[in-house]
Order: structure tokens, then C-alpha cells, then sequence
């Protein structure tokens, strides 16, 4: 029992603390996007059911009014000495508080996602027109150049006339399999669940890494559907001249934005395609020990935690 | 345009957009049936303005017996608007939108856009 209840806080900490940083110093120079993007939600998720299966474990642990109620049937609260139980008790409501005013934080935010997401389709039902040569592209007129995607049934990609003017036909294509490549891989739906985590469950590293890991790694995974389909230096080419956005930004005196992250893109479309058959081995070495993590670090937890659970209502 | 979902909200907006002043309905409806193969109803238009109202979209003034219809907001605003949510990241809230590239950085992105209404309207007013 106690070895369960240890192995449970074990895997809490080990997904939480250590999954993360390893994932950060693999992860950059993985070749393929989607294996670091499995293992990074594989150890979110991981974690998440972990502490989940710690705060269960805690609050149906013998003297805990959890486990009574686990253990109505059998009557075993009497057992106890009254004081243990109501130490118990006020350590599951202090527990049961805490993590109440965790999901409060988390819900909300949702709401107001989900409710701003509706409020910017409405505004552009009213002023963006929609493109004559692409079935599922919004034109708004504004001349900073700007170009993404919001899910939709209908139209769910959006560019300013901006980006139209400043792009060349190849490359505004290029970036069009960019933003279909987020749509199709529901890259939306995951950085909403990433948000969600991180607004409930801030604190462990894992988490923390994946919110800043993460969204690069979608860009990524993005760019290399847009390279496959219209080449990679066209795709350079469209953020270049898009981050660069000349005589806007440079007006201001403005810093390239975000430079970092956009270089490392950069650089890494430029190198690709130099690899030989001992490189896509590599890859797919590299892919299935990703999808082995990712399977362990989500089953793992949820073992353990329903195994600890199962043994606490034999105990009593 | 007529794809859009709501075309006639969309269109009655145009209209009230590009209008000197506040609109009745009847002035509404003959500008809407001016180039429209398919004549509106007077009711229709009434019903989809005074929806547009509840929404905020349009104010209502009272003029003797009928009402008056104008945009509470500029469309332009409604275009700063889009371009500040889809350059900035919000705090409030988490990512509603995947941007191909940042173009601006978000801290600058509304004096940006100020700084390229100024111009706008200042170019008209010469």
C-alpha cells in the first residue's frame, strides 16, 4: 500500500519535474515536429492524471471522510480515533478547497476563450470579405500584414490585404498549407487544452516548459506540411518578408519581433532536405521511442493511481 | 458576398456604413433594393435592423413616428479590432487564433495601428 501510494508520488514528481527539461534538451534538434509534440502531450496529460490520482489518493486514505464514503457500505469509520478523523476531515476540505479554486481559475478562462473566439467571428462576418481564388480564405483590409487561422466550419483562414500585397503567389499559397496544416491537425484545440492545464496546474515544470515549447513546435510541425507541398525556400521566403513586415515595423523602430523563435524555424527549413536514408532512419528510431513515451507516461500514472485507489477501499 | 452566413445583417451594415447620416427603414430598404435582383421585403429588413440594434451593432433614434438607424462603431474600428486581436496575445484569455508569422511585435501592435489610423484619416482630411 505504502509502496503504491510512493510510486504515485514518484511518478507525479518524475512527469511533472524531470519529464519536462529532458523533453527540452531532446526536443530542439529532433528531426520530426510530431514526435516531440506526442511526447510533450504525453507528459502533460501524464502529469495531470498523476497529481489528479495523488489528490484522490489523499482524500480516500483511511481517517479521511473520502474514505468513508468510499467504505459507507462497510462501516468502517468507527475504528478510528475521533481525533484522527476530524484532522482527517479538515485536511480533505483544506484539499478539496484548493483544488475547487484551482478549476474556478481554469473554467472561466475557457469561457472567455471560447466567447472571444465567437465575438471575432462575428466582427469578421461583418467586415472581412471573402477571397474569390480560395474556397476557405477571409480578406481583411488593413495593410499590416497578418495571416492565421481560427477554427470554423466555413472560411477558418484569414489574411490582410497586407499579406497579399506583400507576398508573391507561391508563397502566399505557402503559407495557406500552413495555416490548413494547424486547422487539420487541430493545433487549436491543443494549445486550448495547454492553456487550460497551465491555468489550473501552473507550477510544475513540465507544464510550464510545454506552454513555451509547445506552440514553436506546432509552427513546425505547420512548416514542414507547407515545405513538403510548395518547397522549403519558398516558405523562407513568406516569413521573411511577413516577420520582416518592411516600412511597418522599421517605421516604428521596432525590433524584429520574437526573433528567436523565428530563427530557429528559419534555420531549420534551410537545413532540411540534406539528409540521406541513414536520417530517416534516425527519424523513425527517434518516432517510435516518442510514441513510447508518450503511451507510458499517460498509462503509467493511471496504473498506478487506479491501482492505490483499488487498495484503499480493501483497506480500512 | 452572399455566401457569408447573415449577408442581409452584412449588407445592411454596408449600406448604413457608407450613409451620410442615420437611416429609416424605408431609405434602407430602397438602397438595399436599388442592384438586388431579388426585392426585400419591407418587415425583413425591419426585423434584421432592429436585431442588428439588440446586438449593439446600430443605434436607434427616434424620429416622429419611425426610427432611425446608424452604426454605434466605425468599420475601420472593427478592423483595428480584428488586427489587435489577431497580433497581440491576450492575458485574459487563452489563444483563440495560430498566426503564421509575427509580424509586430504585440507590445507595439496598437500604436501601429493608431499610428496608421492617424495617417489614414489625416491623408482624407487634406
Amino acid at each position: 500500500m505504502v509502496y503504491l501510494v510512493l510510486g504515485l508520488i514518484a511518478t507525479a514528481v518524475l512527469l511533472g519535474c524531470s519529464a519536462g527539461p529532458v523533453l527540452d534538451r531532446l526536443g530542439r534538434s529532433a528531426a520530426r515536429p510530431g514526435t516531440a509534440i506526442a511526447c510533450w502531450v504525453g507528459a502533460v496529460t501524464g502529469t495531470f492524471i498523476a497529481c489528479a490520482g495523488v489528490v484522490a489518493a489523499a482524500l480516500l486514505s483511511p481517517p479521511a471522510p473520502g474514505h468513508g464514503l468510499l467504505e459507507w457500505l462497510r462501516d468502517c469509520l468507527p475504528h478510528h480515533g475521533g481525533k484522527a478523523i476530524v484532522t482527517a476531515a479538515a485536511a480533505s476540505l483544506v484539499l478539496l478547497a484548493a483544488c475547487g479554486f484551482r478549476v474556478a481559475r481554469g473554467l472561466p478562462r475557457l469561457r472567455r476563450t471560447v466567447r472571444h473566439r465567437r465575438r471575432h467571428r462575428e466582427m469578421l462576418r461583418l467586415v472581412a470579405s471573402e477571397d474569390e481564388r480560395h474556397g476557405d480564405v477571409l480578406v481583411l483590409d488593413h495593410p499590416v500584414p497578418v495571416a492565421y487561422s481560427l477554427p470554423a466550419r466555413r472560411r477558418a483562414i484569414v489574411v490582410s490585404t497586407g499579406t497579399r500585397d506583400a507576398l508573391t503567389p507561391a508563397e502566399f499559397d505557402a503559407v495557406l498549407v500552413h495555416e490548413r496544416a494547424h486547422l487539420r491537425q487541430r493545433h487549436h484545440a491543443l494549445l486550448l487544452m495547454l492553456d487550460l492545464a497551465h491555468a489550473v496546474l501552473p507550477w510544475p515544470p513540465t507544464i510550464r516548459r510545454a506552454k513555451r515549447t509547445l506552440p514553436l513546435l506546432l509552427e513546425m510541425a505547420a512548416d514542414d506540411a507547407a515545405a513538403r507541398a510548395c518547397g522549403g525556400r519558398t516558405l523562407v521566403g513568406a516569413l521573411r518578408r511577413l516577420a520582416a513586415a518592411p516600412g511597418v515595423a522599421g517605421a516604428l523602430g521596432a525590433a524584429s519581433p520574437d526573433a528567436g523563435a523565428l530563427a530557429e524555424r528559419v534555420l531549420r527549413l534551410e537545413s532540411a532536405g540534406t539528409g540521406g536514408p541513414r536520417r530517416a532512419a534516425r527519424a523513425a528510431a527517434s518516432a517510435f521511442a516518442a510514441s513510447t513515451f508518450a503511451a507510458l507516461a499517460v498509462a503509467a500514472p493511471l496504473v498506478v493511481a487506479a491501482a492505490t485507489i483499488t487498495e484503499l477501499t480493501h483497506l480500512c | 458576398m452572399a455566401g457569408l452566413g447573415g449577408s442581409l445583417e452584412r449588407s445592411i451594415m454596408d449600406v448604413l456604413w457608407e450613409a451620410p447620416g442615420p437611416l429609416r427603414v424605408r431609405e434602407l430598404l430602397a438602397e438595399l433594393n436599388e442592384n438586388a435582383d431579388k426585392t426585400l421585403a419591407y418587415n425583413t429588413v425591419q426585423t434584421v435592423a432592429e436585431r442588428l440594434a439588440q446586438k449593439g451593432l446600430l443605434r436607434r433614434t427616434r424620429d416622429g413616428l419611425a426610427f432611425r438607424y446608424s452604426p454605434t462603431r466605425a468599420r475601420e474600428e472593427y478592423a483595428v479590432e480584428l488586427m489587435l486581436d489577431a497580433l497581440t496575445e491576450s492575458a485574459d484569455h487563452g489563444s483563440i487564433l495560430t498566426r503564421f508569422a509575427e509580424s509586430v511585435p504585440p507590445e507595439d501592435a496598437r500604436h501601429l495601428l493608431d499610428a496608421l489610423r492617424r495617417r489614414a484619416s489625416g491623408a482624407e482630411g487634406e
